[in-house]
């Protein structure tokens, strides 16, 4: 039973990263080489300038920004493709059969693995090659092709996976009674089967946009990238600015979290049902 | 109206062998008739149900609704199973309304016919609820009033008030006879219980098992309302009763 107080819980909350950052603190203090353990406010002045140039690469805004256009641009592809994939294996088993094995056999590749393949095949072309009109957008202009395919294969999986499970999960009685209610095709398929997996799809689209966004920064770090939080962490490596990587990964950190949230805070809102079935 | 033709069924199980849930079977049920189905575990109510409402086809013989074979599921055949099947994404309102959806009828009219029917089980109130915000009697009596909103000809209902105390059982009893009464629907009825067949039926089927079989009809002649403590009553209890009696000492020595 949680009987304490909310000055005591946030007290509990908040105990070790202060205990950790005072740690850090005093240790950077005592060894005095900020190339290794930068100080606190060194990091935090990074963090409190997020519209400042850093280095030659741009905000930190800015740099989110490409990351964040990147990542949404290659979940929303996966999303597209998983999804209707997913439905269509999880409810015919010949769909299943043709591609189960082939999707089990690519599925264990780790996205990065793909990258040499990719950029080979499309080298550092941008969105805006495709479409000259976005090359004047920040966020958009700097979107590589390569970038985006290696955050689709991150993301596509655990959305497929979840989709086909959460359409195997859906109890034949709830087909079988909408169908002597006088539905199929179409009305099945988007007042049935869609509903009554959403809850498990939005689970694989909340896990397939981390997995995405932590291969989107392994990926900026890879030849040709020139923007984005991946590659901001990286090139702040090059000059030895500890201070700039912390504050980057700090900064990828809280992303990724805002979006789990993100999503968690919608799971629970729209699909109260699904805990209260038995 | 529906036309049972020298049905047989058989399924496969996962072993391979083959089990004969029902052989042979012959029944015609009129057009605004009760009939409800008694008979042990396993002697193929459910199957039998599941074959008139289409969602399984016979193995040798056919059905026939107004003189034409079915052709899978309709929403001319309504049907309440003995689970809880409510759509959990929906509101009450808007399973009841499900039906009309799929018959594109528009919103408007869809709410007015899902109240009607609301009202008519006394849960007007609830519309905007979801399911898992009702007790297990209220949620079948959706799921009634969700096969009756579709408009069928017939409902099938396969031991709709099993999983309920003898209260609302005998309540909801009520309130079938009713519904049957001011909506003029053709009602299958399968159950255990040889009262609650007493109670609702013009006839009752009696079923045997291994394999699943008609073993005789009863017409109950008793006027509505009746009460399960009169006279005949009990005598038709007794009759039904001991021919169920026979069928278990047969099958389980
Ligand atoms: N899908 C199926 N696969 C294999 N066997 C089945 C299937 N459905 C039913 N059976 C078998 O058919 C027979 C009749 O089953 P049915 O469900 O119709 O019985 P029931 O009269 O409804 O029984 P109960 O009163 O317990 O619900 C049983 O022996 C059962 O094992
Ligand atoms: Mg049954």
């Amino acid at each position: 039973m949680e009987t304490r107080s909310v000055s005591e819980r946030i007290f509990f909350r908040l105990l070790l990263p202060v205990l950790l950052a005072v740690v850090w603190q005093v240790l950077a203090i005592y060894f005095d080489k900020p190339m290794v353990l930068p100080r606190l406010e060194a990091v935090g002045k990074v963090l409190a300038h997020p519209n400042t140039k850093i280095l030659i690469t741009g905000s930190l805004i800015e740099n989110m920004g490409i990351s964040l256009g990147r990542v949404m641009c290659g979940f929303f592809l996966a999303a597209a493709m998983a999804i209707p994939l997913g439905i269509l294996m999880g409810y015919y088993r010949l769909a299943e059969r043709v591609l189960e094995s082939t999707v089990e056999s690519l599925r264990p590749i780790p996205p990065l693995a793909w990258v040499p393949l990719i950029l080979s095949w499309f080298g550092i072309k941008s969105l805006a090659d495709w479409f000259p009109e976005l090359s004047s957008s920040v966020i958009f202009g700097g979107v590589q092709f390569s970038m985006i395919i290696i955050i689709l294969i991150g993301a596509f999986f655990p959305i497929l996976l979840n989709t086909i499970h959460g359409v195997k999960g859906i109890p034949v009685i709830f087909i079988e009674s909408a169908r002597t209610l006088g539905s199929r095709g179409f009305s099945l398929l988007f007042k049935v089967i869609v509903p009554a997996s959403l809850p498990t799809i939005m689970t694989g689209l909340r896990i397939g946009l981390g997995i995405g966004w932590m291969c989107l920064v392994a990926a900026e770090m890879m030849p040709g990238s020139n923007a984005g939080m991946g590659y901001l962490i990286w090139y702040a490596y090059e000059l030895l600015r500890t201070e700039i990587i912390v504050a980057g990964m700090i900064v990828i950190g809280l992303i990724g979290f805002v979006m789990d949230r993100g999503f968690r805070y919608v799971e629970k809102k729209q699909f109260a049902w699904v805990s209260r079935m038995k | 109206m529906l036309k049972i033709i020298d049905v047989t069924k058989t399924f496969k199980k996962t072993d391979g062998k083959r089990v004969l849930a029902i052989s042979n079977m012959n029944l015609q049920i009129e057009e605004k008739e009760f009939v409800c189905i008694v008979g042990a575990s396993g002697c193929g109510k459910t199957t039998t149900l599941r074959l008139l409402s289409g969602l399984d086809i016979p193995t040798k013989g056919k059905i026939l609704v107004d003189g034409s074979p079915i052709n899978g599921p309709s929403p001319e055949r309504g049907i309440v199973f003995q689970e809880y099947t409510l759509f959990p994404w929906r509101t009450v309102l808007e399973n009841v309304t499900f039906g009309l959806e799929m018959k594109r009828i528009g919103k408007k009219e869809r709410r007015r016919t899902a109240r009607h029917y609301l009202e008519l089980v006394g849960l007007e109130d609830y519309a905007e609820a979801y399911p898992y915000e009702l007790s297990g009697g209220m949620q079948q009596r959706v799921a009634i009033i969700r096969a009756l909103a579709a408009n069928p000809k017939v409902l099938l209902m396969d031991e709709p008030f099993g999983a309920l105390d003898a209260r609302t059982r005998d309540f909801l009893q009520n309130e079938l006879i009713r519904i049957w009464t001011s909506e003029q629907k053709t009602i299958l009825f399968v159950t255990h219980s040889i009262n609650e067949a007493i109670f609702l039926a013009d006839r009752v089927v009696v079923m045997k098992s291994r394999p699943g079989r008609i073993h005789d009809i009863i017409e109950i002649d008793l006027p509505r309302p009746r009460y399960k403590t009169g006279e005949v009553f009990k005598d038709y209890y007794t009759r039904i009763h001991d021919m169920l009696e026979n069928d278990l000492d047969k099958e389980q020595p």
